[in-house]
């Protein structure tokens, strides 16, 4: 076992280093040609990766289904199949989501495809907008009906009102459809689409318009004729513009004929949405503020009601502002953790979307999380081993701040040795604890010999190692000089009475052996067991050493306790046949 | 016997040697390299076309070539001598095809001198649709019809090039740009569309047919593009047309040095015949002398 001891320890660190190596031999130090990605004007096609990426495909079909869509939008609105328009809304949506995210994966947020997601993303709120709005002017038709019937002014005079902010509202949003769709088109034939029912669309729509202004007209043309009581409610916002986090303030007077009860409520509606309630003063003065947060970037109409009274249409408008968006990774274990902040103007950005991206050569993860009240937001992805590119991104049309991405972090995930290295681990366990054992068996043989004897001599035994110093030992009682085999029979009668019977048959074995050694003219092998040596006997004193032999082994090992001189007749007899030697 | 084994064990130690040598010699790491067997040289291309029983063809011999021959030049790198180009044009105007691959607009000249309409726009074409994982490894799509695309329905391009004029034969997908600013990405000014990266027309009787990027002829780009008709592609080029190849002023003939003079040798008959002599002679002395 010695001598193995130190090519097993080189072994063991050969396979340690080589197990620490494994994750360099990706990445050679010394040449490879899959390491030279580019040399002079080419790039070597074997270094890089394969993507074997053909976008064109997915992009077309997307791009001729928004034109497709929106045309189909705008003509069931026209026609009053508001269900139907709600559900190729619901598609377009889920299209438009689908191509945003193509856009931000490959990059082209700056390019003309860039301009026509964004275009794209205002033309879906615009026909939002339109159906809304569609459908609240048809409600406003039929209330119209009711209340004429009821011949009752004072509601008429406010369904005139609403009807004519809806108007207004709608012809902004034929305007910006119109713009935004010429631009789409123009990139659509570029990218070999045909926009013709999203240009058709846009005449669609006018001619909608103009239905809704002739609507419009009739109602307050038959509100004139009705003579309702003019009532002041006056309404001004200041200041007229704002971006992001700003507060505008709505502030009127509410004046009517007589006393106004303190409290009476003013309503603010902005965009024909009902925003905020409040009371106004007891000299009919009231101030409500207008906070801009998730309201989109351009203009927006806004208008008080007290009871059946309307104030003016006032418009007002939100500025885009550059959004900043910072990007923290951090990586443990193959978990990334990436974190940062949205803000605009130095304003942070709360309840916002912001999409994080971990792309690597073969894999791509997105993630959208929301940011917190600080405008904080966090992610936790498990990944894959590899190196991934990180980065973040804040694009959000319902809000007034421009798309913006974070910086790029790399990360690399390692690959998992655990196993390897519980492996390794349970390998060392396993031998130090071999070599333990052993060493309590070493500690036992020398309280207990006779143990070790009955292993060591037994032929159907396997020997485990031995540890050096029973070896030691075994050489000593094997190698008696061959001239005192007689000194063996007297020690052996000198002795046994005070030894056990185990200790004291073993000096008749070797005895034995020593006479075999000499009888047979070869020296006894420490490694051989009794038995073995007495089979290169000759026939005449196999026999009578066997008999020895047998008994030998039945005392070593407890299975019988020998008459007195039972076993030193035997060995005699074994003795006399070689003649004594 | 044992001084019989040690003489063979130097002898072919020499001989090892002298094969490293040669070798070393007579190769280059230059990119475009006809001697060149690595990544970036176009060695394999050239083999084939020897294999097909393709010849080198000089402008001297370009009036032999035939009424129907095709030769093909890749990144012409100088400009012919006037009589070279009269050869030339009168090769095309006679029923030849000239094949220019070559993405420098260098290769104009050339173009210029056969009397092809046809010009290289050394513009740095970039695609969304990219076989490798860099904007610059476009895909391209045929555009027209010709034999020499038979069988391709995509081929991987390598750093290329555009070219104006002409009839179009293929062309890169519509979501292409042009990177003005060699950023990688679209933006700016930057507008998308299909560029064209292989046109040709015909010359009274004969055809020019140019190809935006002489990448495509690189080592790495044959096989090894396992997605495209690259490999179709090169097969076409070598076994449709009778063709020879031009090696006076086709960038991969270019050499220096050492391997100037190991390529003037192995192209010299007298040289090679010298050549052979000398070893003859080295080894019939050696045998005299018992050294071997």
């Amino acid at each position: 076992m010695k001598r193995y001891t130190a090519p097993v320890i080189f072994i063991g660190l050969a396979v340690l280093v080589a197990v620490l190596l494994a994750p360099y031999t990706a990445e050679p130090e010394i040449y490879a040609i899959s390491n030279i990605e580019e040399a002079g004007v080419f790039k070597n096609p074997i270094a890089l990766k394969q993507i074997s990426q053909e976008k064109t495909a997915d992009l077309q079909p997307l791009m001729q289904d928004f034109f497709d869509t929106s045309g189909t939008i705008v003509l069931n609105v026209r026609l009053k199949n508001f269900e139907d328009a709600e559900e190729d809304l619901a598609e377009y949506r889920r299209a438009a989501q689908q191509f945003d995210h193509m856009v931000i994966n490959l990059d082209m947020s700056e390019s003309e495809i860039g301009e026509f997601r964004k275009n794209n993303a205002e033309n879906l709120r615009n026909l939002e907008e339109l159906l809304n709005d569609s459908v609240a002017f048809d409600e406003l038709s039929q209330l119209e009906i009711q209340y004429r019937d009821a011949d009752d002014p004072a509601k008429m005079y406010a369904i005139a009102y609403e009807g004519e902010a809806l108007r207004e509202k709608i012809s902004q949003e034929f305007a910006q459809y119109k713009n935004h769709t010429t631009s789409m088109a123009n990139t659509g034939k570029k990218i070999e689409t045909y926009p013709e029912p999203m240009e058709s669309s846009v005449a669609v729509f006018e001619e909608y318009v103009h239905e809704i202004s002739d609507v419009q007209e009739e109602r307050v043309e038959q509100e004139k004729q009705i003579g309702t009581i003019q009532e002041d409610l006056t309404l001004a916002i200041d200041p007229s513009s704002g971006i992001y986090a700003d507060v505008l303030n709505a502030t009127g007077t509410f004046s009517r004929t007589g006393d106004i009860p303190k409290g009476e409520p003013v309503t603010l509606f902005i965009d024909s949405r009902k925003n905020v309630t409040t009371s106004c003063t007891s000299a009919g003065g009231y101030t409500i503020p207008i906070p801009i947060g998730k309201m989109y970037a351009g203009i927006h109409l806004a208008y008080t009601r007290a009871g059946d009274v309307f104030s003016p249409l006032v418009p007002f408008t939100v500025s885009a502002t550059e959004g900043t968006l910072t990007l923290n990774v951090s990586v443990k274990g193959d978990i990334a953790f990436a974190s940062g902040t949205l803000s605009t103007e130095g304003r942070e950005i709360p309840d916002a979307p912001v999409m994080i991206s971990f792309v690597s050569a073969d894999t791509e993860n997105m993630t959208t999380v929301y940011t917190d009240d600080t405008g904080a937001y966090s992610c936790v992805t498990k990944l894959t081993p590899g190196d991934y590119t990180v980065q973040s991104v804040f694009s959000d049309t319902a809000y007034p701040v421009n798309e913006c991405r974070s910086n790029e972090c790399i990360i690399e995930i390692a690959q998992s040795y655990l196993i390897v290295y519980i492996l390794l681990f349970m390998c060392f366990v396993g031998g130090a604890g071999y070599l333990f054992l052993r060493r309590k068996q070493g500690e036992r043989e020398q309280e207990h010999p006779g143990d070790v004897d009955r292993a060591m001599d037994t032929d159907e035994y396997h020997a485990p190692a031995t540890p050096p110093e029973t070896e030691e030992r075994e050489r000593e009682h094997r190698t008696f000089d061959p001239t005192t085999i007689k000194d063996c029979r007297s020690r052996y009668l000198a002795e046994r009475g005070e030894l056990s019977s185990k200790q004291a048959a073993r000096i008749l074995g070797a005895g034995l052996t020593a006479a075999i050694a000499q009888y047979t003219a070869q020296e006894c092998s420490p490694s051989e067991t009794m038995r073995e040596q007495t089979a290169r006997l000759d026939e005449q004193c196999r026999h009578p050493a066997y008999l020895f032999v047998t008994m030998y082994e039945a005392v070593v090992y407890g299975t019988m306790e020998p008459e007195v001189d039972e076993l030193l007749s035997v060995w005699d007899a074994a003795i006399q046949c070689m003649g004594e030697a | 016997m044992k001084q019989n084994t040690g003489t063979f064990l130097v002898v072919a130690a020499v001989v090892l040697a002298g094969i490293v040598t040669l070798s070393y010699c007579g190769s280059t790491d230059a990119e475009l390299s006809r001697f060149n067997g690595g990544w970036n040289g176009t060695s394999a291309f050239y083999d084939q076309m020897e294999r097909a029983g393709h010849a080198a063809i000089s402008y001297d011999t370009l009036s032999k070539a035939g009424d129907r021959g095709t030769i093909i030049l890749v990144e012409p790198s100088r400009i012919p001598e006037e009589t070279d180009a009269d050869l030339l044009r009168t090769f095309v105007r006679d029923g030849g095809t000239l094949v220019v691959i070559a993405k420098n607009e260098s290769a104009n000249a050339i173009l210029n001198a056969a009397g092809s309409t046809i010009r290289i726009d050394e513009s740095v074409l970039s695609s969304i649709d990219m076989e490798y994982a860099d904007p610059r490894m476009v895909i391209a799509y045929p555009a027209g019809n010709h034999t020499l695309l038979e069988g391709i329905e995509s081929i991987a391009l390598n750093q290329p090039s555009t070219v104006t004029g002409g009839v179009p034969l293929m062309k890169s997908s519509v979501i292409s740009w042009i990177d003005t600013n060699s950023n990688g990405r679209a933006d700016g000014s930057e507008t998308f569309g299909k560029q064209t990266v292989m046109a040709h027309e015909y010359l009274e009787e004969g055809e020019v047919i140019v190809l935006s990027d002489s990448g495509i002829l690189l080592n790495s780009m044959d096989v090894a593009v396992s997605e495209r008709d690259n490999e179709r592609l090169r097969k076409n080029l070598v076994q449709g047309v009778d063709t020879g190849y031009d090696t006076a002023v086709s960038e991969p003939f270019t050499t220096e040095g050492m391997l100037q003079a190991m390529t003037g040798a192995k192209s010299t008959t007298i040289i090679k015949i010298i050549a052979i002599l000398l070893i003859t002679g080295i080894i019939c002395a050696a045998y005299a002398r018992k050294i071997l």
